[in-house]
């Protein structure tokens, strides 16, 4: 083996590459064809990314329970490990050691791939994320496409958990979900357009290259929609409608037991930081940051960091918020979100198309966030007349009411 | 053999598999998830025809909407988990 061709100075700079080569390397000197050494290098960036999948929510659940402990003033997990880092590992172990019960009468085959299918679908997406400039799974060129599509596997898995189970609160969380979640997705779909609008490219490395200045400032009416519609895909409070302990026990998941159980619980909150994630990306200029271009490993901060920024939001809507009724979600939907994301598409584009193309970046964001500023304008003024039209319409009947009882008495008396 | 080629054989064989299964399947959601992994196979080929585009737009409209619809019927369906014998005639 001969590692003087390596470039050590690409450790810090281009470290997936260099970590690439010395592979290579290594695995050439052992004699093999190139291409299983190339399969071989794809197999272990899998499972690099799918460890680093499955290790997070180890993190992620105890940090959770801390925050949601503070807000509730209670002290939360704090007795394994310093500060009850190592709770969730043992939570995870007696997990493993539950009976594993199949219910009766239950479809054992979907009822096995449904907690394997949730789980692949979060982690999928994790493929294409970028977490620096050099540093990420695949750069693929509709990787916003991809985001979506793989995310509407997990609706899949959900519907079958619920359906396989034989249980009618599992069935009934299974049609919540499809009501939910496949509605969800058009508002949610519809606000992806405007980044890659803005960056003209779906995939997330040019459009994260693209914000010069944050698409935030520049699409903030997009961010809110993407983020609160992508809480209800994860069916977060105040969306878990899926999963409503008062009204369905625990909906989709109630037959499920041990790591099972697990592997849902897993899914979700990977799921809710992959929204973060994906909020920091679309959004937030994802690794980029002060002095990211010559340090990449800081990019790598930047973007944990401001995917946390959007975790931590979550958490604090899971403690704060009671959960929506369904047909108040279904409104919501139908009625704001989708018209609202048409509008900021349809303002964006024109907007987009009308601003000279010498315009320096800020002057563009500034721009559209006038834009966006109008059309806030524009929902709050309709909103506020369809309430004054509602409110009007519900006090004319007992006006009329009370004339007619008014009136009946004078009746009587001519007769 | 190129991995690639050992792939698109894999992802043959499975495609026509599972598209025999959704028509012998005796379980009518059975058929439906065997429908899934028949379209989910065609998305991989497209992926190996370097048509990243179609494979996504084949995941989000085939199983993303298409399977999800027909499960979804299904389960709204009487006695669906009962085994409704096989879907051919005996003649």
């Amino acid at each position: 083996m001969d590692f003087s061709k390596l470039d050590f100075s690409k450790l810090l700079t281009d470290p997936i590459a260099f970590s690439a080569e010395f592979l290579t390397l290594l695995l050439a000197g052992m004699g093999l064809p190139a291409p299983v050494v190339t399969v071989i290098l794809m197999a272990i960036g899998v499972v690099v990314i799918g460890s680093f999948c499955l290790l997070l929510p180890l993190f992620l659940i105890w940090f959770e329970r801390r925050i949601v402990a503070r807000m509730q003033d209670r002290v939360g997990p704090n007795r394994v490990g310093p500060q009850g880092l190592l709770q969730t590992i043992a939570d995870a172990l007696k997990l493993m050691t539950k009976e594993d019960i199949t219910p009766t009468g239950a479809d054992k085959i979907a009822y096995n791939i449904a907690p394997v299918l949730s789980v692949v679908a979060v982690i999928s997406m994790w493929a294409v994320i970028p977490f620096a400039a050099k540093v990420y799974g695949a750069d693929v060129n509709v990787g916003a496409l991809y985001i979506v599509s793989i995310g509407s596997l997990g609706t899949l898995a959900i519907m079958l958990g619920g359906w396989s189970s034989n249980n009618k609160y599992a069935l009934l969380g299974a049609f919540r979900t499809v009501a939910q979640l496949v509605s969800y997705e058009v508002p949610m779909i519809l606000s992806l357009m405007v980044p890659v609008l803005l960056a003209r490219s779906m995939s997330l490395r040019t459009i994260v290259e693209a914000q010069d200045v944050a698409f935030v400032v520049a699409a903030p009416i997009a961010a809110l929609i993407f983020f609160l519609t992508s809480v209800a895909e994860v069916g977060r409070t105040p969306f878990d409608l899926l999963e409503a302990e008062s009204e369905i026990v625990a909906g989709f998941h109630i037959e499920y037991s041990g790591m099972k159980f697990g592997m849902f619980f897993v899914a979700e909150f990977t799921h809710a930081f992959t929204v973060g994630a994906l909020t920091a990306i679309f959004f937030l200029g994802g690794w980029r940051g002060p002095w990211a271009d010559q340090i990449p490993w800081l990019g790598v901060i930047y973007f944990i960091g401001k995917s946390f920024i959007g975790y931590f939001i979550i958490v604090l809507m899971r403690t704060t918020l009671p959960r929506i009724r369904i047909d108040h979600m279904l409104d919501l939907n139908w009625k704001f979100l989708t018209p609202l994301s048409l509008a900021v598409i349809v303002f964006t584009a024109i907007a987009d198309k009308l601003i000279p193309a010498t315009a320096g970046p800020w002057a563009r964001s500034g721009i559209l966030f006038l834009v966006n500023l109008f059309l806030v304008w524009l929902t709050v003024t309709l909103l506020s007349a369809s309430a004054r039209r509602l409110r009007a319409s519900e006090t004319t009947p007992p006006t009329a009411e009370a004339a007619h009882l008014h009136v009946a008495p004078e009746a009587h008396a001519a007769h | 053999m190129t991995p690639l080629q050992l792939i698109f054989l894999f992802t043959g064989a499975a495609i026509l598999i599972s598209a025999v299964m959704v028509v012998v399947a005796h379980n009518l959601v059975h058929a439906a998830l065997w429908l899934v992994v028949s379209l989910f196979g065609v998305a991989v080929l497209f992926v190996l025809l370097e048509a990243g585009f179609l494979a996504a737009v084949q995941v989000v409209l085939y199983i993303g909407a298409i399977a999800i619809l027909i499960i979804f019927a299904i389960m709204l369906t009487r006695r669906v988990m009962q085994d409704s014998g096989p879907q051919t005639n005996q003649q």
